[in-house]
């Protein structure tokens, strides 16, 4: 095994998925080569550390990006682009936290990446009732039960944002006339103008 | 090996936790470049597989571990230099 094989291979030894003859192969080279032995040390105590923190906010261009994708790459076809702009494209203002729109992000991945697989119908308004969301987020956590502390807790997120939508849309008929400043898309039109 | 020495991390930054590490962590990830970071992030903080991020970033599979790597080893170093500068 050489450098380059390690490179490929060290991801999901750090992670721990990495099995048989690969893993005495691999644990042989590090014992042999310091920079790959630095390279598996830094890994693995980011990957430590990052067990410990907290969920933390994905980074704006990281929501636009998957937004491009469902809106515009492969995943258009399990998606229909006009309820994601209907439903997120008000949203995504600036009144909208990064960390909420990441997790409505990843509801609607999570459909496009099933959806390749199962051949499942589109996403509907029905698909982002705040029980039905509930519901898979249960799901999800007994496949990923190894880890499921954390993603439950990102998809409560997901919840709570479902539930402030629902209330906006409500009260958005009856605000037309007295919207508040941050609500009017004209002002900023971009969610990476927002940080924090 | 690889078990030792993280598990010496852990002792290192017992006190380092929760809110302060979710801080922490934050400012680290900001200094990798986006590839490195949105990588990391889809699959150390929301659990995506490989395959599913090479569908989401719309790379290769290989190209994901690449990336995992450096973005991990990178930010593993600068959080061991926030921790000297502690």
């Amino acid at each position: 095994m050489n450098c380059a094989d390690v490179e490929i291979l060290l991801a999901e030894y750090v992670d721990g998925t990495l099995r048989g003859d690969a893993v005495s192969a691999l644990q042989a080279h590090l014992a042999g080569c310091a920079a790959c032995a630095e390279l598996a040390r830094d890994s693995a105590q980011a990957v430590a550390f990052m067990e410990r923190a907290a969920v933390t906010d994905a980074p704006p261009e990281l929501v636009n990006r998957i937004l491009f994708e469902i809106t515009t790459g492969p995943s258009r076809a399990v998606i229909k682009p006009s309820w994601v702009r209907r439903l997120f494209g008000r949203w995504l203002e600036p009144i909208l936290q990064p960390r909420f729109a990441m997790g409505m992000a990843m509801t609607v991945l999570s459909f496009a990446i099933i959806g390749r697989y199962t051949h499942v119908r589109q996403l509907t308004p029905a698909d982002l009732d705040p029980v039905k969301v509930w519901t898979a987020a249960e799901d999800k956590v007994v496949r990923f039960y190894n880890r499921g502390v954390k993603y439950y807790e990102s998809l409560r997120v997901v919840y709570e944002i479902e539930t402030r939508l629902k209330e906006w849309a409500e009260e958005q008929p009856q605000q037309q006339s007295t919207q508040q400043p941050t609500q009017q898309p004209t002002q900023q039109t971009s969610p990476a103008g927002e940080t924090k | 090996m690889l078990e030792e020495k993280t598990a010496s991390l852990g002792r290192t930054e017992g006190l380092l936790a929760g809110r302060e590490a979710s801080e922490v962590l934050q400012a680290a990830l900001q200094k990798l470049s986006p590839d490195l970071r949105e990588t990391v992030i889809l699959r150390d903080l929301e659990e995506l597989e490989y395959k599913e991020i090479s569908q989401v970033l719309n790379v290769p599979e290989g190209t994901v571990k690449s990336r995992l790597n450096r973005g991990r080893a990178e930010l593993g170093r600068i959080l061991r230099h926030h921790k000297g500068s502690l």
